[in-house]
């Protein structure tokens, strides 16, 4: 582990990161009753929050560009984890990359590790499409797109706008950084792997917690869990534009819902990528 | 030398602001100076932009902009760049500076939007995030209340009672809320080049002292309903304590006691209440529920 007291919960966006969060929020809290997702107890703050930003710099970040506050991002995660005495998880969806003072904007001397969340991009684009409320093929390009910045329009957010690059570029920065220790986890073991998976999380993290205590955070944050609480009483993190943020949960839902041409684009953008983490098989045979 | 008085200081100003002028040019609790040449402190200097708040000394540098340097609440310092705008630097002594020189001056705020609703009583609208506090505030303008300040609420504490102090006399929205109210954005300034926020000039509060009743803290949420809760004792300074400016309240409250003592005070003489509205029309939810809390406290006649 670095020295810092971040520990990077990154991911391109759709690719489990929240379900890791609620899952690590259910192992925190070691209740006898689920996490309530709009309530947890546990808090992962995202890293481009203009709360966040405003809690550690001390003021509001309302008068900054994003170019501005790109300069100053390494500074307030410093402050930070020096303000911190145990590990603080942040969420993020920006690339591994630098600033115009040429700085990683993740601050590696301020970080412990990343858990990166990895899902095959022919999935991605689907529920990207889908959190978005836009086109598959708008999706499909967007994730091509070598200068994506996701949020841009996005006026007054609570959030400023990420740099996640295309996702080919983003699971690369991230992956073959060599800054901080890094776990690749792959949505489709956490889906068919659970226990095995969250485990060596969990040891990665150097957390302490028995096979009983992580096989019941896995009950209470499983998919249909989730799905079933969001049905009842909503999920805050739902943009505007979705039906759902619990869409589906499934592995391979692109085998049904994907045209051979749109395959064939994502492979062409990324088929280098995908091969390294064992998705271009699945997505070959499909197509042959 | 430009002189004003906001938030209870009587500035001197070698900068020109849109702030509301003072009379008084004997006394100064507040310079603002332009300097030349190299920051004395460029201890920070290696660190290329940084911002530190240290106990009396906030110091905030940025490529494009230069630095501030606020001093032990007396004075803020400006190194500008060559190319910075008038805007830039008003955009920056107004909120983080001005935040930073009261608070070295014993003196705690919050983000948030201060309305009064008669001309005795005023109630805050806080949050740390874009939550529609203004665009709310906005509304309540145009039906008649007065913004006292946005951006930050100033509270003090005189005779057991906590009162608000007046800011300058402008909205700060952004441009999707501009739109929505229909305010022309062609007729107005953006607060900062490049930035899509507008600087929307409302009613002048004056220098009334505006007892502080209420404060809102709003947030929008997509959960299915609305929830409104009272906070009181300890959840209240929780909500105020992270509404709080200044980097200082995450480190415990050691090192500004008298702002601790206004924060407890504050909490046991303001009625605090969370009020959690859906993202669709959540002006008018809010409005709603605040008016609600107004009538039932026999504040403002009832509808």
């Amino acid at each position: 582990m670095s020295d810092g007291n971040i520990v990077w919960l990154a991911s391109y966006p759709k690719s489990g990161n929240t379900w890791f969060r609620i899952f690590l929020a259910n192992l925190f809290a070691d209740k006898d009753v689920p996490q309530d997702i709009n309530k947890l107890e546990i808090s992962t703050p995202v890293a481009a929050s203009r709360g966040l930003f405003a809690n550690v710099a001390g003021w509001s970040s309302s008068a900054l560009n994003l170019s501005e506050l790109r300069l100053l991002q390494p500074s307030v995660y410093r402050q930070l984890s020096a303000q911190q005495k145990e590990s603080c998880y942040l969420k993020t969806h920006e690339a591994y990359t630098k600033n115009a003072s040429n700085q990683f904007i993740h601050a590696p001397e301020a970080s412990q590790a990343v858990l990166y969340f990895v899902r095959n991009p022919l999935d991605v684009c689907l529920s990207w499409a889908n959190h978005c409320g836009i086109s598959t093929d708008r999706s499909i390009q967007q994730m091509a797109h070598s200068q994506w910045l996701a949020g841009k329009k996005a006026i007054g957010n609570s959030q400023y706008a990420q740099q996640t690059l295309s996702w080919s570029q983003h699971v690369l920065t991230w992956t073959q950084q060599a800054d901080m220790p890094c776990l690749v986890m792959r949505y489709e073991d956490m889906l068919a792997k659970p226990e095995k998976t969250f485990s060596q999380a969990v040891s990665f993290l150097g957390l302490e917690y028995s096979m009983q205590q992580i096989e019941k955070a896995l009950r209470f944050s499983r998919f249909d869990q989730l799905k079933q609480q969001e049905q009842q009483s909503g999920f805050a993190e739902k943009p505007d534009k979705s039906k759902a943020f619990f869409r589906q949960g499934k592995a391979n839902a692109w085998q049904n819902e994907l045209t051979e041409v749109q395959v064939q684009r994502l492979l062409e953008s990324h088929g280098a990528v995908m091969q390294t983490f064992g998705y271009m098989a699945e997505a070959s045979l499909e197509v042959a | 030398m430009h002189h004003y008085h906001v938030y209870g200081l009587n500035i001197a100003s070698e900068v020109a602001l849109d702030w509301p002028l003072s009379a008084n040019h004997e006394s100064t609790d507040l310079m603002i100076r332009i300097q030349d040449g190299q920051l004395p402190e460029d201890k920070y200097a290696h660190v290329g932009v940084a911002c530190q708040w240290q106990q009396g000394f906030w110091y905030f540098t940025l490529p494009g902009l230069g630095a501030i340097v606020v001093r032990q609440g007396q004075a803020i310092d400006l190194y500008p760049h060559k190319s910075v705008t008038a805007a830039d630097i008003g955009s920056f002594i107004e909120h983080p500076a001005l935040s930073a020189a009261l608070l070295q001056r014993n003196q705690i705020s919050l983000y948030g939007t201060a309305v009064a609703y008669d001309g005795q009583h005023a109630f805050g609208l806080l949050s740390v995030v874009p939550s529609g506090k203004s665009s709310l505030a906005y509304s309540m303008s145009q039906q008649g209340w007065v913004v006292v300040s946005d951006g930050m609420v100033v509270p003090y504490l005189s005779d057991n009672q906590s009162y608000v102090k007046t800011g300058p006399a402008h909205l700060t929205l952004w441009q999707d809320s501009c739109q929505r109210l229909g305010i022309d954005i062609d007729a107005e300034k953006t607060v900062r080049p490049g930035i899509k926020q507008y600087q929307i000039a409302t009613i002048a509060a004056g220098n009334t002292n505006f007892k502080l009743t209420h404060l809102f803290v709003l947030q929008s949420t997509r959960i299915e309903h609305d929830q409104y809760v009272v906070q009181q004792g300890l959840n209240a300074f929780r909500v105020l304590q992270q509404h709080c400016v200044g980097e200082p309240w995450l480190k415990g409250m050691g090192v500004h006691k008298d702002a601790f003592v206004q924060m407890t005070a504050l909490a046991n003489s303001v009625s605090v209440h969370r009020v959690l509205t859906q993202k669709q029309d959540r002006g008018e939810r809010m409005l709603a529920q605040i008016r609600s809390v107004l009538e039932c406290s026999q504040e403002i006649a009832c509808v």
